[in-house]
């Protein structure tokens, strides 16, 4: 049997500003490592290690960019 | 009316048959998502995209709403799951309060124009005020990702 499924969505709102640079952290880590809920325990716990790691890692990278970014708009 | 849950279109189903829907990142129709208010009668009924409780084109949010990006290599298949994923939208400096969107195909003029794919009911009202309204998808990957053909 062939079925489509649709899943929900998630909304993330901000007011008098933009998301803080944690929240775009947070969703590329959410979007490229994906920890299962039946995954074993073991693995699970690397996996999220591994998630939290990366979310650093990409946090550093954004500050940088920005960072980079404001720099280059000096220039102008 | 009110939203009553993520829906997928009837129509969509005849579309995918009749190949009129192509989610190819790379040479495939456009498609949008419009977001709406709780005044909308979206279901699975919907046929194509409507202006009727569709959220007043105010500030950042134009009528239509906005185009979504297909990540890449999509359409995927993950063990006898075929999924597609779309990158998270936003609205950047907006002012918006919204129910529920409606995916639908900005390509296709017939035999319907803009047919719908999809109705996600965000669940609750969902507002940004001079701020980010972001819709954000779910993981890519074969159980979680937002359409998916199993």
């Amino acid at each position: 049997m062939v079925s489509i499924m649709v899943a929900p969505v998630g909304v993330a709102t901000s007011s008098d500003g933009g998301h803080s640079l944690e929240f775009f952290a947070e969703r590329i880590v959410a979007r490229l490592i994906h920890v299962g809920d039946q995954a074993p325990p073991p693995i699970r716990d690397q996996a999220i290690a591994f998630r939290k790691q990366m979310f650093e890692v990409v946090l550093a990278g954004l500050k940088s960019a920005i960072e980079s970014d404001r720099a280059n708009r000096k220039g102008f | 009316m009110a939203f009553t849950g993520d829906h997928v279109c009837s129509n969509f189903k005849q579309d995918l048959l009749a190949a009129r829907m192509n989610f190819l990142s790379s040479g495939g129709n456009s498609f949008k998502m419009a977001l709406y208010t709780n005044a909308a009668t979206l279901d699975d009924t919907t046929t194509a995209y409507t202006t009727s409780g569709e959220h007043a084109a105010t500030g950042t949010y134009v009528a239509g709403g906005k185009a979504l990006t297909i990540s890449g290599s999509m359409p995927s298949l993950t063990d006898d799951v075929a999924w597609i994923d779309f990158a998270d939208l936003t609205w950047a400096a907006s002012t918006i309060t919204a129910r529920g969107a409606l995916i639908y195909n900005d390509t296709i003029t017939t035999p319907v124009a803009d047919p719908a794919v999809v109705v996600l009911d965000f669940g609750s009202d969902k507002s940004s005020s001079s701020g980010d309204f972001t819709v954000t998808f779910p993981a890519a990957n074969s159980t979680d990702a937002v359409i998916r053909i199993t």
